[in-house]
């Protein structure tokens, strides 16, 4: 491996690491808000 | 979503901050004579690596304040800092790897600072092995508490490590200024700051996001009472 392919390979780890976790937590956020809607749903359904 | 508001300046902040990072650690930096393009690894290593301890250090403070409070937001917040802190960790250790590799001609050797920073990566991945098991919140809490504690004791040894013991790795500011032109030292210092504010946003938003699961959880089981 040559400095220049190291180099890159490096920063496109961390950049992938990175945006990886962004994405599990992006997804995860957006099952809370689906759990907190059919939450919301039901104490509608209850209350009527 | 309800938060978008404050999440969007946020997420401007951490662009430009990685913006400005980038542009110093690509274009500012001067090449080192001696290793050439391949010491600018460097800016994204040791930022990871010290915003890695500070994850764990946050477990750590994070663990004895819930034992202290029994509040859930210091709960919530030493997972949080623990997840931020492996991924911060493996992604050292790869950086790292693929520096030694050009430099030193192998992949992994079993040096102090390499070998103290890989058990410190088992450990808290085991921590948040022991999160994920499926105790009651309670219980969880307490277990994961100590066991936040009692991780730390590694966090010192791999940071004293190349300077306790024969290491082929470098410890930087060994000495006073570190031995760094004054242009790699404003990078090196840029990188860190930039790191910092999206380390600190992620596990703002990863800790208010563990909130809402819990009170989630908490709700739907006193519905299912």
């Amino acid at each position: 491996m040559d400095t220049m392919t190291g180099l890159f390979v490096a920063n496109a780890c961390v950049w992938l690491g990175l945006c990886a976790y962004i994405f599990f937590v992006a997804r995860t956020q957006s099952a809370v808000q689906k759990r907190l809607a059919q939450m919301e749903a039901l104490e509608q359904n209850e209350h009527e | 979503m309800r938060h978008n508001s404050f999440m969007l300046p946020l997420v401007i902040i951490a662009f430009f901050a990685m913006l400005a990072s980038n542009y110093c650690i690509w274009l500012y930096a001067p090449t080192e004579q001696i290793m050439g393009h391949v010491q600018r690894i460097f800016y994204v290593h040791l930022p990871l690596a010290w915003w890695g301890l500070i994850s764990f250090f946050t477990v750590c403070v994070a663990s004895i304040a819930y034992l202290k409070t029994r509040k859930w937001f210091w709960d919530n917040l030493a997972a949080a800092a623990a997840e931020l802190g492996v991924l911060f960790a493996v992604l050292a250790l790869v950086t790292g790897m693929i520096w030694g590799r050009i430099s030193w001609g192998v992949w992994w050797t079993w040096d102090p600072r390499l070998s103290t920073t890989l058990v410190m990566c088992f450990v808290y991945a085991g921590y948040l092995l022991v999160r994920g098991m499926g105790l009651s919140r309670e219980r969880r809490g307490m277990v994961s508490a100590v066991l936040g504690i009692i991780a730390f004791i590694d966090v010192p040894l791999v940071f004293f490590s190349a300077r306790m013991w024969r290491s082929i790795h470098p410890a930087v500011f060994a000495n006073k200024d570190g031995g760094l032109a004054p242009e790699m030292l404003y990078t090196l210092l840029v990188a860190l700051a930039a790191m910092g504010v999206v380390w600190s946003i992620v596990l703002c938003l990863r800790t208010r996001q563990l909130s809402q699961l819990g009170r989630l959880d908490a709700l739907a089981g006193s519905r299912e009472e």
